[in-house]
């Protein structure tokens, strides 16, 4: 328990910077919503941008005329954001005190590794979870203060959710990555490199008329817009990113057991 | 049952009747005439690769309940190798390696709660306060240890209340010291632990290790500096290129301590013998050789010359080495 309370403290200040950060994108995102909701022909002028553009932007499919097409790519990048962070979350874990020299201190007391581990990674799940709780409530509060239209139809809680499931497999892909490495810097920069491939993977499969398969790849992908906007997420995708979280954890905590621990480069 | 260690089974092994040297600690003798004779610590032919790295190979030691052993040997040798694989921080490639007759890979936690180690160099979480550091440190342990933080910090007189990153290296260390001994541990491994601190806090050091020593504990002290562990070991192993080379009582190395020693004769010398030299380097009237023997014998054959300068002093680790392998080589 004292690990934890440790960890919590430690990524406090993180947490609150990433938030204040979150804070500010959605408000000032919600704000411009003002303008976009009110019938002015912007999805006609991001339907002359090439597709490769849309795509790259995350507006493929998204009526922004509307607050819940608007809100659906905003929520694109807040997910995005939360994958970031969530990659930093769960990378750190696994790899902090071998960056910060202090691995010999943790990890010769008379804790079991795996033990040390599962404390850590609650402690960054803890922070994980309230900053998708946050990203939903924030959603919420900043179209109710905004008074947007067709705000109060927005199934808020399944952009949040679905920003959740993508952040853990993100998280659990960070750990597994810092573990299996035998550098943790070099593990970090390959989860780093995950998120920035599943994106490319995502624009690749907006731009293609028939996506199929390209969508179990696309960790983006898993949790489509237009579903979400209905208030569903998607089973299958939602049971397959919990499968990829929990072997990517078990694999992280295997190969945690394994390495041998020292200080980053 | 294993004496302090409650819930561990199994007996401790011994290594025979073990008869220590008295030991110098600070210019005292210390009551260390005969320590205990069960073994604390046995590794066997331990070995460790990192890829196709040369570790440690074939690493065979042996410390007994209440014996100071020193583990001596030039950067890279492979002592924080050796140490690091014993707490269990890195995996081992072959060999056995057991504290208390246990594990020390499966059974590590609960070795490790009887375990104090200070590494070399110490680094602490950002904005700790060294009492936030060690209350955290303790409370891994199973039992109080505010009095004792409270007595180590008196004994080495650090500001508790000061935070960690705006203390000196010193003042750091004495925070590792304390981590490391806050919880009474019966083994304390020691790797490189004086750098950083004064001579007069160096002194402190060793007088606080010889009262843990005194009270029960088994220590590994890893030092680079021979004279550190001629003051305090009662056994030193010399490891080398990743094995160790030699394992020797300290009334043993002290009786045969090396010399380096340096002169300057009135007249050119065409050539100078003495049993025990070696590395032996004649320049006209400058001569310097290692010495290994009896120091009245050495004082005696220079007594036969007309010297215009001598300096006698500790040799490097590197040049004693030296001097071992030109010895083993001319025995060969």
């Amino acid at each position: 328990m004292n690990i934890l309370m440790r960890e919590l403290k430690a990524g406090l200040k993180p947490f609150l910077f990433w938030s204040l950060g979150l804070l500010f994108f959605i408000f000032m995102g919600m704000t411009k919503a003002t303008g976009l909701s009110g019938g002015g022909g912007f999805s006609e002028l991001a339907a002359a941008f090439p597709k490769i553009v849309t795509a790259m932007l995350l507006m493929s499919n998204a009526d922004i005329d509307t607050f819940g097409g608007f809100y659906s790519v905003l929520a694109q990048y807040a997910a995005l954001l939360s994958a970031v962070y969530a990659v930093w979350l769960g990378g750190g874990a696994v790899a902090r005190e071998s960056i910060d020299k202090t691995y010999e201190f943790l990890f010769t007391k008379p804790r079991s590794r795996s033990g040390i581990l599962s404390l850590k990674l609650l402690a960054a799940l803890i922070y994980l979870t309230a900053y998708a709780v946050l990203n939903g409530l924030l959603s919420a509060a900043s179209a109710a203060a905004l008074r947007l239209e067709g705000g109060a139809g927005v199934p808020f809680w399944a952009f949040s959710a679905s920003a959740w499931l993508t952040g853990l497999a993100f998280f659990s892909l960070a750990a597994f990555f810092a573990a299996f490495r035998s550098s943790a810097e070099r593990g970090l920069k390959l989860a780093n490199a995950a998120v920035l491939v599943s994106y490319a993977l995502g624009v690749l499969y907006d731009m293609l008329e028939k996506g199929g398969a390209l969508r179990f790849f696309a960790l983006f992908k898993y949790f489509l817009p237009t579903e979400l906007l209905e208030g569903r997420l998607e089973p299958l995708f939602a049971a397959l990113s919990l499968c990829v979280s929990a072997a990517a954890l078990a694999g992280a905590f295997l190969s945690f057991e394994r390495r041998d621990l020292k200080a980053a480069q | 049952m294993l004496r302090g260690m409650p819930g561990l089974k199994g007996s401790i092994p011994t290594i025979g009747a073990v008869r220590g040297p008295p030991f110098i600690l600070c210019g005292a003798i210390a009551n260390a005439e005969e320590y205990s004779v069960k073994t604390v610590l046995e590794t066997k032919k331990l070995t460790k690769f990192y890829g196709k790295s040369r570790g440690i190979i074939d690493v065979d030691m042996e410390i007994g309940e209440g014996e100071i052993f020193g583990f001596i040997g030039p950067n890279g040798a492979g002592k924080s190798t050796t140490i690091r694989t014993l707490l269990g921080l890195i995996r081992k490639t072959g060999g056995e390696a057991r504290i208390f007759g246990l594990d020390c890979e499966k059974d590590k936690v609960r070795i490790l709660a009887e375990v104090g180690y200070l590494p070399s160099e110490v680094f602490y979480y950002e904005g700790m306060r060294a009492i936030d550091l060690l209350r955290y440190s303790a409370s891994f342990y199973r039992k109080d240890c505010s009095a004792r933080i409270r007595e180590l910090a008196g004994i080495l007189e650090l500001d508790l209340n000061k935070k960690i990153e705006d203390m000196s290296l010193g003042n750091k260390k004495k925070v590792g010291i304390i981590q490391g001994l806050l919880h009474s541990p019966r083994l304390i491994i020691l790797d490189e632990p004086t750098s950083g601190l004064d001579p007069l806090m160096q002194r402190t050091f060793f007088e606080l290790i010889g009262r843990e020593n005194e009270r029960g504990a088994s220590v590994l002290f890893s030092s680079h500096i021979l004279s550190e562990v001629q003051r305090i070991c009662h056994r030193v192993a010399i490891i080398k290129d990743g094995r160790i080379i030699s394992v020797q009582k300290m009334a043993e190395l002290r009786q045969t301590s090396y010399k380096k020693v340096g002169f300057t004769a009135r007249k050119p010398l065409e050539r100078f013998e003495l049993e025990g030299a070696s590395d032996i380097k004649t320049d006209g009237p400058h001569v310097s050789f290692i010495y290994r023997g009896d120091i009245n014998a050495l004082i005696a054959r220079l007594a036969g010359l007309s010297l215009e300068n001598l300096d006698i002093s500790e040799p490097e680790l590197e040049e004693i080495f030296m001097s071992f392998y030109s010895g083993v080589e001319a025995a060969q």
